[in-house]
């Protein structure tokens, strides 16, 4: 019997603009990652890892990282096989030719730089297919030469399974019945972030260390275990993921504090907040005060959490204030403003509803002002906003 | 507010404490003459009312008096809102402020120091400035209602914000309140924190133009990086290229290799056969020769052998025609001599024809020449006659005077100027014809007399007469007078008498009576002269050629010597020529021609017997010489072929079988030679060269490969160099950062572009209720500015903050600065502002008004409207204070005067 660890889509030095304040962290998460799942392979005893592909996030990866990364793998006992993806192909200036790397590498690290089938242990064959480029539209495992099924072979490749309306044509397509094809015994594949299988034998690790916000079932690696040649091979996922993406999303439907209790509350089961990335997208309708509140749960949130992005982009705010009401109803001045700015986001295109009719009687302002307004660009959102901005200082005085 | 008291101390011109007291609260005029300090008064009192005690600087040391280090104070009771105060104020050295209430008949203190300033400044709603003296726009009150002079003279009032609430109360309007005040103010704040009031361009030290900076810094910081990993990206796929290269030029290699081996075997294989061939060529060669020199010999044994033969046989063919010849030869010498004996006989016979026929001849001629001799003859005899019958003619022509044509054409001419004249002389003189039917007598009267004619049918009556009348006297009937009035009949008649002469003349010559005589005389003359004429003519016709008769004459005695002379020859007497027998020529003549065609056909049919015979001799002659020839050659042909045939025994056979080996075995050689020629490459001379070649341009490759791979390992090490350098790691920083600050930038620009609006949309509102609010001050500016100018058209324009903008003069469209008018108007106006404002901001309690010296420009009659103005607003609800240097302006005005000379 042998076990090893399927793992794939590292993607080392990867570039976090959509969490460009904790990039360094996350950053940082993957390396963690890397050694935690090394970790993990060598306690759950396994005889060597794969890496199907997309190590390094790219070629361009800077030394520093390769050496941080290569300093994780030199304490790993266990033989380490990399399989290079298409973030990190075999072009002639592959991360993998680099002096740095090439030069360096630890005696238990090997990259695949040929198709050609290893045996890494006495009956057991590894058949790699490297990507040479960083598209192709041809399947990278049809290289493979015919095998004795004497032997235990495990394919690892990377690129996408040719699932209707999950592939692209020039994305390295991998034929679904590749495996049964090649008589493999299991065909270890990267590329894509989450786990999947097709059939027994075929399967995608996933990424350790979850990318983004909407990479379901990432996180983990396989460990595989196969009794002999032929037999059936008992998959088992193991947690690897250092960072939590979460994504939530609410219905302010039922008010702002339910929002602020049903977050609390979930956040509260967070085992180690602090490692959570959440991006919360908001829905519905906001009342005229729930700005200030959604602030101050955004500022309780970024306490707790590694990151925090709530999207209100699809949130109606009114921008009215009760104490921006309460102003006009006694200021005759504050009144006509109001009523000025209702009029300017009616002209510039976007009306705003929900002001008390009494309050916005005014006349607006005069026509020169107007073009004026609409000659210097202002947009319907800038009424919007500077409602909010005189709600604001309504406050104040 | 008004004011009580006022004392100064230290202060300019006042080194020594002046007081003026209990101010009358309707109307005080404080008189004095220049330089007395009425101004400096004013001043005392904006200094109480709107600095701080305490203020520093330059402006405030111009207040002490001049060159002492005395300190201004000053002393102020006023009332306001029904309290009484007073303000004891100093500065510089003597700085302090103490504000009192007065409670019953003395002060209680109520603050002194700041809050006593601040106190004060609130009753006069002015504002401090952060350090100086407070300009006239912060005085508050002081600034609409206090007129002072100097600098600040000509300073149109302006409301301030700060002025607004009590110009509400004054004016009993809520529309603004301080609330919006202070929301407008932060509205302020707000867009000052990010755009520059003044060009509404966004500050620098804004957040947003910070953010701003920043993000461009990291997109340029991020473009450099990126263009260096685009470098890199570059130098990638060089090395990719230069790999690929690299592959192409080995695999090119190996097949170059692979070639040249391949080349070099073939070579050697070449080199093999070349010299082969080389040997092979040599025996050919020789063989060649042998068998040459062979057939050379047997070409010239066929050659003798032929010429031999040859020569034989034309001998023999020669010597038959020879024989077939020669009898010919001998008949034609027999015909030659025949034909000879021929043409001599035939010659004879001519010879005597030619003979006869010249003598017929010549007998002939000689009857023809006497024929001619005879015509001659006959021709003389009638030219004699016809010379006798012309001389006869000539003869009677001579006989009487013949005129030529000029002469009779002159006398009818004559004739007919005659006939002219006679008929002007009858148109102008008397002219009478008369022939009556029967005869009687008639007498005619002239002037020369009478004359008696008898007249009748055969004897008619003419008459011409050159006097004035000619009188007819017929007997028996009476005297007929006929009258003329000719004057040039005279002339007439003298032309006509000329005109006869010259025709009598002419007449005469040619003895006639008259011209129809001379005519006839004419007409004879030219027949005659026809007669001659016609003889003449005949005379030539039978002459001929002849131009005379001697000369016909002459021919006849030419020919008969002639005559004579053939006669003589021919041995015939002239007189028996004509008897004489001629032999007929016409037979001669053909005897003749016959003889000699025959003579000619004889002498052709001899020539060419004789062509024909010297042929047949020359014939014969080179038959004979060739047969001597060609014996000659045929000897010799027999000689050389023995000599040719001396190397092989004189065997020609055996000669024969020599040349056959040696053909064979030449071409043996040949064979052999082809063959190997054969087996050589066609491209067998280039191959060393190709392979050569071949090999310098392996090594070219080779060394092409080299460089290639040095190439390729400083692109691999300039690329990891990058690498290094974290480049990538960098561009993810700078990209992470720039997604926070473009978020930033973003929220920041919109909140911007927000206050933006708000604060223009807060302005133009409030600037529009503003104007709503100042609106019935401007009406009671204006109804004063009607009173004063009494030009109801005119009127003020003011800004929203009440500052003059100008006046409108009827009407037009723009109003005309205020600078544009005289002083006296522009003070009067500002005056009037300054009253009208006081109107309305003394609603709830007089208002202190302070006039320096305001109407020294006006004229009187609107100085009268003025005061009159002034009394009644002093009557009403105002405190005026009046400083002036010509009190007497001011006589008709009530109130208390302070003579300010007197109180120093
Ligand atoms: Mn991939």
């Amino acid at each position: 019997m042998i076990r090893f660890l399927h793992t794939a889509d590292w993607q080392i030095g990867m570039k976090a603009r959509h969490v460009a304040s904790v990039g360094d962290k996350v950053r940082a998460a993957r390396l963690q990652t890397v050694r935690r799942l090394l970790n993990a392979a060598v306690e759950e005893q396994a005889d060597f890892v794969v890496v199907a592909g997309d190590t390094f996030e790219d070629n361009q990866v800077d030394n520093r990282m390769v050496h941080k990364l290569m300093s994780i793998m030199e304490q790993c006992p266990l033989p380490i096989y990399i399989l290079p993806g298409n973030h990190d192909p075999l072009t002639p200036d592959s991360i993998y030719l680099r002096p740095t790397l090439a030069g360096n590498l630890p005696s238990n690290v090997h990259i695949f730089t040929n198709p050609d089938p290893v045996e890494v242990l006495p009956g057991v064959i590894l058949l790699p297919a490297p990507n040479f480029t960083k598209k192709s539209t041809s399947d990278p495992t049809a290289i493979w030469p015919d095998i004795s099924s004497d032997t235990i072979n495990i394919g690892v490749a990377h690129g996408s399974l040719m699932i209707e309306g999950r592939y692209q044509a020039d994305d390295f397509p991998i034929a679904l019945d590749a495996a049964e094809r090649q008589k493999l015994d299991y065909l270890a594949l990267g590329h894509w972030h989450s786990l999947f299988s097709v059939g027994q034998r075929t399967y995608y690790s996933g990424t350790p260390e979850p990318t983004g916000f909407d990479e379901p079932g990432s996180g983990c690696a396989l460990l595989i275990s196969i009794d002999g040649p032929g037999e059936e091979p008992k998959i088992e996922a193991l947690e690897t993921g250092t960072l939590k993406w979460v994504r939530w999303e609410y219905d302010l439907g039922a008010g702002i504090d339910e929002l602020r209790r049903w977050v609390k509350q979930r956040v509260e089961e967070f085992g180690k907040p602090e490692t959570v990335l959440l991006r919360l997208v908001l829905a519905g309708h906001l009342p005229s005060d729930g700005g200030a509140q959604l602030k101050e749960l955004s500022e309780w949130l970024a306490a707790r959490l590694l990151y925090v992005d709530i999207d209100t982009s699809r949130v109606l705010t009114q921008p009215i204030t009760a104490n921006l009401l309460n102003m006009a109803r006694s200021q005759p001045f504050v009144q006509a403003l109001l009523s000025d700015l209702k009029v300017t986001a009616e002209v510039l295109g976007q009306p705003l509803t929900d002001l008390p009719p009494e309050l916005t009687a005014g006349t607006g302002p005069s026509e020169e002002l107007l073009n004026e307004i609409i000659k210097k660009g202002f947009l319907a959102e800038d009424a919007a906003q500077a409602i909010r901005v005189l709600a604001g200082l309504s406050e104040e005085v | 507010m008004l004011l009580n008291s006022l004392q100064v101390a230290g202060l300019r011109c006042f080194r020594n404490p002046v007081a003026l007291t209990d101010f009358d609260e309707r109307l005080n005029i404080i008189f004095g003459p220049n330089e007395t300090g009425k101004s400096t008064l004013v001043w005392g009192l904006i200094l109480a009312f709107c600095n701080r005690h305490d203020v520093g600087g330059e402006q405030i040391l111009a207040y002490r008096p001049w060159g002492t280090d005395l300190s201004p104070t000053i002393e102020v009771e006023f009332t306001a809102g029904g309290k009484r105060y007073r303000l004891e104020k100093g500065f510089l050295d003597q700085a302090q402020c103490i504000l009192s209430e007065k409670a019953g008949d003395r002060y209680l203190r109520l603050a002194d120091g700041k809050r006593a300033d601040e106190r004060v400044r609130e009753f006069m709603l002015a504002r401090f400035p952060a350090r100086g003296l407070a300009k006239g726009s912060d005085w508050g009150l002081a600034h609409l209602l206090w007129m002072p002079q100097d600098k600040e003279r000509f300073a149109s009032p302006s409301l301030s914000r700060h002025m607004e609430d009590h110009f509400r109360q004054a004016v009993g309007a809520t529309l603004f309140t301080s609330r919006d005040n202070r929301l407008l103010q932060l509205i302020d704040d707000r867009y000052a924190a990010v755009f520059t009031p003044k060009t509404g361009q966004i500050s620098a030290k804004s957040e947003l133009n910070q953010v701003r900076t920043q993000r461009r810094k990291l997109e340029a910081e991020l473009k450099e990086a990126r263009d260096r990993l685009e470098n890199i990206s570059v130098k990638s796929s060089q090395l990719e290229t230069k790999e690929k290269q690299l592959y192409q030029y080995q695999q090119a290699i190996q097949v170059m290799e692979k070639n040249l081996t391949l080349l070099t075997a073939q070579v050697e294989t070449v080199k093999e056969l070349k010299s082969q061939i080389t040997t092979a060529e040599a025996e050919q060669k020789a063989a060649v020769e042998t068998w040459r020199l062979l057939q050379q010999d047997w070409d010239q044994v066929q050659a003798w052998t032929k010429k031999s033969q040859d020569a034989d046989r034309i001998m023999k063919d020669r010597e038959k025609e020879l024989a077939s010849i020669r009898p010919l030869v001998k008949k034609l010498q027999e015909q030659v001599t025949a034909k000879q004996v021929d043409i001599v006989d035939l010659t004879k016979a001519l010879k005597s024809t030619n003979r006869k026929l010249t003598h017929a001849y010549k007998l002939k001629q000689s009857q023809d020449l006497l024929t001619e001799i005879n015509k001659i003859k006959q021709k003389y005899t009638a030219a004699q006659q016809l010379e006798k019958d012309i001389l006869n003619f000539q003869t009677e022509l001579s006989q009487k005077p013949v005129p030529t044509l000029e002469q009779l054409q002159n006398a009818q001419q004559q004739q007919q100027q005659i006939e002219i004249y006679k008929g002007q002389a009858r148109a102008q003189g008397i002219q009478v014809d008369f022939r009556p039917d029967r005869d009687f007598k008639i007498t005619v009267i002239t002037d020369e007399g009478k004359e008696e004619h008898s007249v009748g049918p055969k004897h008619p009556l003419t008459v011409t007469a050159t006097g004035a009348e000619i009188q007819l006297e017929i007997a028996n009937v009476g005297t007929f007078t006929i009258k003329s009035g000719a004057a040039e009949l005279k002339e007439i008649l003298d032309q006509l008498s000329m005109a006869k002469d010259r025709l009598a003349a002419i007449l005469q010559t040619c003895q006639v009576e008259s011209v129809a005589d001379l005519q006839a005389r004419y007409n004879w003359a030219q027949k005659i002269q026809q007669q001659i004429d016609n003889l003449k003519l005949k005379q030539a016709n039978i002459l001929g050629d002849h131009d005379s008769i001697d000369e016909l004459k002459h021919e006849g005695i030419v020919k008969n010597q002639q005559l004579k002379q053939q006669c003589q020859e021919l041995g015939i007497n002239i007189a028996d020529l004509n008897a004489a027998l001629v032999a007929d020529t016409a037979e001669l003549e053909q005897q003749t021609k016959d003889l000699e065609i025959k003579q000619d056909k004889a002498q052709k049919e001899l020539e060419a017997l004789r062509k024909e015979l010297q042929d047949k001799l020359d014939r014969q002659r080179t038959l004979e010489q060739e047969i001597n020839e060609h014996q000659t050659l045929k000897n010799t042909a027999g000689e050389e072929l023995k000599k040719c045939l001396a190397n092989y025994r004189g065997d020609k056979q055996q000669l024969e079988q020599s040349l056959k080996k040696a053909q064979d075995d030449k071409e043996q050689k040949t064979r052999v030679l082809t063959q190997l020629k054969n087996q050589l490459p066609p491209d067998a001379d280039h191959l060393e060269r190709t392979a050569a070649r071949q090999k310098t341009e392996l090594v070219k490759k080779q060394q092409e490969t080299f460089s290639l791979r040095e190439e390729i390992a400083g692109l691999r090490a300039e690329i990891n160099l990058h690498s290094e350098e974290g480049l990538y790691s960098k561009i993810g920083e700078l990209e992470e950062k720039h997604e926070i600050v473009q978020g930033h930038y973003r929220w920041l620009a919109a909140q911007a572009q927000a206050i933006k609006l708000l604060y223009q949309l807060a302005h133009a509102r409030h600037e529009a209720m503003l104007t709503s609010l100042t609106d019935p001050i401007r009406e009671g500016i204006n109804d004063l500015v009607r009173h004063v100018t009494d030009r109801p058209n005119r009127r003020l324009e003011l800004a929203a903050d009440l500052s003059l903008a100008g006046i409108n003069i009827s009407n037009e469209e723009l109003p005309q600065p205020i600078d544009a008018f005289s002083i006296g108007t522009q003070e009067q106006m500002l005056l009037l502002t300054r009253l009208a404002l006081a109107h309305f901001l003394s609603a709830d309690e007089r208002q202190l008004v302070v006039l320096d010296d305001s109407l020294v420009n006006s004229d009187s009659w609107r100085r009268q409207r003025i005061l009159n103005l002034l009394n009644k607003a002093a009557a009403d609800r105002m405190q005026l204070v009046i400083l002036t240097c010509h009190p007497d302006m001011y006589r008709e005005l009530p109130g208390k005067r302070y003579d300010l000379a007197s109180l120093m």
